[in-house]
């Protein structure tokens, strides 16, 4: 069933976004002085002349018959795909989007806005991220959603998917943000995501239903991305990477940046780097992030906190992560599990580690070694080295990269402990 | 004025018998060959009749009819050329047709009376002694291949004129003696051929030879994907080195495919090495797995019991790669043409090797690759699911180091590893008796609970790599039939976790891909 909106006011809505020559801005002042697009529409030439709004070219465009029939469809497409529409005076309608410069007029979601005044954060990055910038985005959405933050991203490839996934594996809430109508999934391949997003999160466009994903699309979803959020963390940018413009929307809207450095020698980092000399804030963790927002955990969270200060000093430390993965206000008893398995594999670390997982452990050290390597440096048969090798992924101890290249996992925490 | 003589046809890789009878008749001098014959064989009129004369005996100048029964089956080639001779010589009573009876006869005549080599003798031995023939009668340089068959006597000989003499009791002509000891054939053949290449060529890449012994070791299908330069090429090369013997019935049905292709050297009887083949990716559909307008068998086919090994697999056109998809899972090929459907048997080890990506420089360590995600996605779209499904080894080579190569360690000479293989071969040889079936790789899933249970260790181990590297269901039989072959190379019945351990490595395609 179609909700009176929907039958009455909508249409008149989509009819405004959808006229070619016709930007946020202009509609916005239209809407100022008509108040409601189905006022505009009734205008007629004489009232839209008289408005003194629009030049005589717009004019031909918002009184012809074609935009208007074309709207009707649009709002079958919608009601078949499942997307809501949330217009600009729609009190439910982000508020720091609004504030923007030229906020969308209607947002189309699939999936369900938090009402709350939850803060989010954006995590972007290239498309083309390095294992690094993988894990990095990982890692950092997953502290961040823990907390209780909103991760805001874009469903492309690379970065954005991962900090999506990382959100998502701790039960955490976000939002894509696409350059396409919302019938379309783009990248394709991120189907089960897009799906995954929509119904634990949302996804958001400013494109009507069957917007083809343009590239002139993207650079304007970023405004969106940086709009929705409080802060916007890029994990990896090479010179030119869409990410940065990003990062210049929240500088121009006022929102904080935050870049995660990485070696010098990377492409993929030469953005993110500039960044930092720039002003942005370095970002190694989840919490370089939250300390900006002077973030006033709330109650649960705090005692999270400390329990898992109290058990990193009992284990002679865990690594930060760990306090983080704690951190999670949703779920006390969640938290506490996912401490509890980092625990025992710190336990394992120091006591129970094999001689010969110790000396695999050692002989990797910081390095990225191939698997060849690692069993001739460690005098092993190259199955049994292939097969500690496993066991200790398992553990979470060392990961293995394509080309069976292994190397340390850092974020286990266990470093320390070894060293 | 009639007379009947047997002969023998092909039809896929066995054969049936052929009665050649003649018929000569009074009337206008004429040379009529019936029995669906095709071209090749019509032709045989003008060979027999030249061979007849040059040999100095008379050709009838009558009309003869020869007919070639079973008259409803499509005969091709040139085999049935000394049958027809005979048949005409004997309807003329200048050969004696009583000492013919039993007798099986093959072979093509030149001009001048002397016999040439045919294709199939090993086949057609083999059907008649099946369908009780006495003797069978061959070109000499056949005679070898189709002595092999034991309990009928092959007579090879040159000339229609020493076949003549032969029957009309003037020559003895004495049988020949097949080969008495198999494993005396293997060790002289192996000693024969020219020398292999040898594992101890590769430096370095550790971890794909393991994964290679190990393919061998339980015929599992393999994908070897590297770098160019990684040498994947040259250890799929040297993969017959270590292939395990093979057993006097596999040698039969490969040296039955090679006789009826022609590829049969005449100085090899039986074929005692597994077949090793490479077709190039600019292989059509019919060279890959078999076809023509009389069906021969296709690479697939050819590599039956042995290796075949896809260089570039993803060049490969994408159909083509389908096309192997019921082989594989069968060890047979279907061949359907208008007038019979054939089967080939291909039971192959498949070997395939690929770049990592369109540029090759994914696994590098101090290169950069080029590709967008995009690319590399359609690069590995073309192995389609399906083919990948089939597949239980998927290896990664890197680049070799300067080290490894400039290195005085001595590899491992492929010797050594052949024994290893052949040790873990047997065991299950022994285990699969009376199974149908002789090699882990062709386990099937009813039979997985019964021979490839793991230990406890190894089961918890197992539920939680899937738990924790998101492996895909279709993994999980390929980890349990590869473990099973790692635990027989270990010599233990039971599968342990490290088994387990080192059979999930082998799995990196399923892992999930960020």
């Amino acid at each position: 069933m179609k909700t009176d909106f929907e039958q009455e006011e909508l249409p008149y809505w989509l009819w405004l976004v959808s006229l070619p020559g016709i930007g946020p801005v202009k509609a916005l002042q239209m809407i100022g002085f008509f108040e409601t697009p189905r006022r505009i529409w009734e205008a007629g030439r004489r009232g839209l002349a008289d408005a003194g709004i629009i030049n005589e070219d717009e004019l031909n465009t918002l009184t012809s018959v074609t935009y208007m029939e074309k709207a009707y469809k649009h709002v079958e497409t919608m009601h078949k795909h499942g997307i809501r529409a949330l217009t600009v005076n729609n009190s439910s309608y982000p508020f720091g989007l609004r504030r923007i410069k030229a906020p969308p007029i209607v947002l189309f979601i699939k999936g369900r806005l938090s009402s709350g005044a939850g803060l989010g954060i954006a995590v972007v990055g290239s498309r083309k991220a390095t294992d690094y910038g993988i894990k990095a985005a990982g890692v950092i959405a997953e502290s961040l959603a823990s907390a209780g933050v909103i991760i805001i991203s874009g469903l492309a490839r690379g970065v954005d998917s991962a900090a999506h996934r990382g959100a998502l594996e701790v039960g955490g809430k976000t939002y894509a943000v696409m350059g396409c109508g919302l019938d379309i999934v783009y990248p394709a391949e991120n189907k089960e995501l897009y799906e995954e997003i929509a119904s634990k999160g949302a996804v958001i466009s400013e494109f009507l239903p069957g917007t083809i994903p343009q590239s002139c699309n993207f650079p304007m979803r970023n405004r969106i991305i940086s709009g929705l959020s409080s802060g916007v963390v890029v994990v990896e940018a090479g010179r030119k990477s869409g990410a940065l413009i990003t990062a210049d929307h929240a500088l121009e809207q006022g929102k904080e940046v935050f870049a995660v450095p990485g070696n010098i020698f990377s492409k993929m980092s030469e953005g993110t780097n500039r960044l930092i000399s720039q002003g942005a804030k370095l970002t190694a963790s989840a919490a370089d992030v939250l300390d900006e927002f002077g973030m006033t955990y709330d109650a649960t969270g705090i005692s999270v906190i400390k329990a898992g200060n109290d058990r990193e000093d009992k284990n002679a430390g865990c690594g930060e992560e760990y306090i983080e993965g704690g951190g999670e206000a949703g779920s006390a008893a969640e938290a506490e599990s996912r401490s509890g398995l980092l625990n025992d594999a710190a336990i394992r670390c120091k006591s129970n580690m094999e001689t010969d997982e110790y000396l695999l452990y050692r002989f990797i050290s910081d390095k990225t070694v191939h698997l060849d390597e690692i069993a001739a440096g460690c005098g092993l048969e190259i199955q049994d080295a292939a097969a500690k090798l496993f066991l200790m992924e398992i553990s979470g101890l060392v990961e293995q990269l394509p080309g069976r290249f292994y190397k340390v996992n850092k974020s286990c925490g266990c470093v320390q402990l070894i060293n | 004025m009639l007379s009947r003589i047997i002969s023998c046809g092909l039809h896929g890789i066995d054969g049936y018998i052929v009665e050649v009878e003649s018929y000569i008749s009074g009337g206008l001098p004429d040379f009529d060959i019936v029995g669906l014959a095709d071209a090749a064989v019509r032709e045989s009129k003008e060979r027999v009749r030249a061979a007849i004369k040059n040999s100095g005996f008379e050709f009838a100048r009558r009309r003869i009819t020869v007919n070639l029964a079973p008259a409803n089956m499509r005969k091709e080639g040139s085999i049935y050329d000394l049958s027809i001779a005979l048949a005409i010589l004997a309807a003329t009573g200048q050969v004696s047709l009583p000492a013919t009876a039993g007798m099986v006869f093959l072979g093509e005549l030149s001009l001048d009376g002397g016999i040439r080599k045919i294709d199939g003798a090993l086949s057609m031995a083999l059907c008649a002694k099946s369908t009780g023939q006495r003797g069978i009668l061959l070109p000499a340089q056949n005679s070898g291949e189709a002595a092999v068959v034991k309990g009928i006597d092959v007579y090879g000989a040159a000339s229609l004129i020493e076949v003549i003499d032969f029957l009309n009791g003037d020559l003895c002509l004495e049988p020949c003696a097949g080969i008495c000891d198999f494993d005396m054939l293997q060790k002289d053949n192996d000693a024969a051929g020219s020398p292999k290449p040898d594992f101890s060529d590769v430096k370095g890449q550790n971890g794909v030879k393991r994964a290679l012994e190990i393919a061998a070791s339980g015929s599992h299908n393999c994908l070897m994907i590297g770098p160019p330069g990684s040498g994947k090429s040259m250890l799929a090369g040297r993969l017959p080195g270590i292939l395990p013997d093979m057993t006097f019935e596999e040698a039969l049905e490969v040296t039955k495919i090679y006789s009826i292709s022609g590829l049969l050297p005449s100085n090899i009887p039986l074929i005692t090495q597994r077949p090793f083949r490479s077709p190039h990716h600019s292989v059509t559909q019919a060279g890959l797995i078999g076809g023509g307008k009389y069906p021969k068998p296709g690479e697939i086919s050819l590599a039956h019991n042995g290796v075949l090994f896809l260089d570039e697999v993803t060049e490969y056109g994408g159909s083509l790669l389908e096309t192997l998809r019921q082989p594989l899972e069968e060890g047979k090929v279907h061949i359907a043409r208008l007038n019979a459907t054939l089967t080939f048997p291909a039971s192959v080890t498949l070997i395939c090797a690929a770049n990592p990506c369109r540029c090759g420089n994914r696994f590098e360590k101090n290169k950069k690759c080029t590709c967008t995600p995009g690319q590399l996605r359609d690069y590995m779209n073309r192995l389609s699911g399906p083919l990948l499904d089939r597949i239980d080894i998927h290896i990664e080579a890197a680049s070799v180091v300067y080290d490894d190569l400039s290195g005085q360690g001595m590899a491992e000479s492929s010797a050594v590893i052949r024994k290893r293989v052949n040790r873990a071969r047997k065991i299950q040889t022994l285990r699969y008796y009376g199974t149908g079936i002789y090699s882990n790789s062709q386990l099937t899933p009813s039979m997985l609970d019964k021979y490839c249970r793991p230990c406890l260790k190894g089961e918890k181990l197992l539920k939680r790599a899937f738990d924790k590297l998101g492996l895909s269901a279709r993994a999980y039989g390929r980890i349990l039939k590869v473990s099973r072959t790692i635990a027989d190379m270990d010599d233990c019945e039971e599968i342990q976790a490290a088994h387990i351990a080192e059979a999930i490595q082998y799995r990196t395609l399923d892992r999930r891909a960020i």
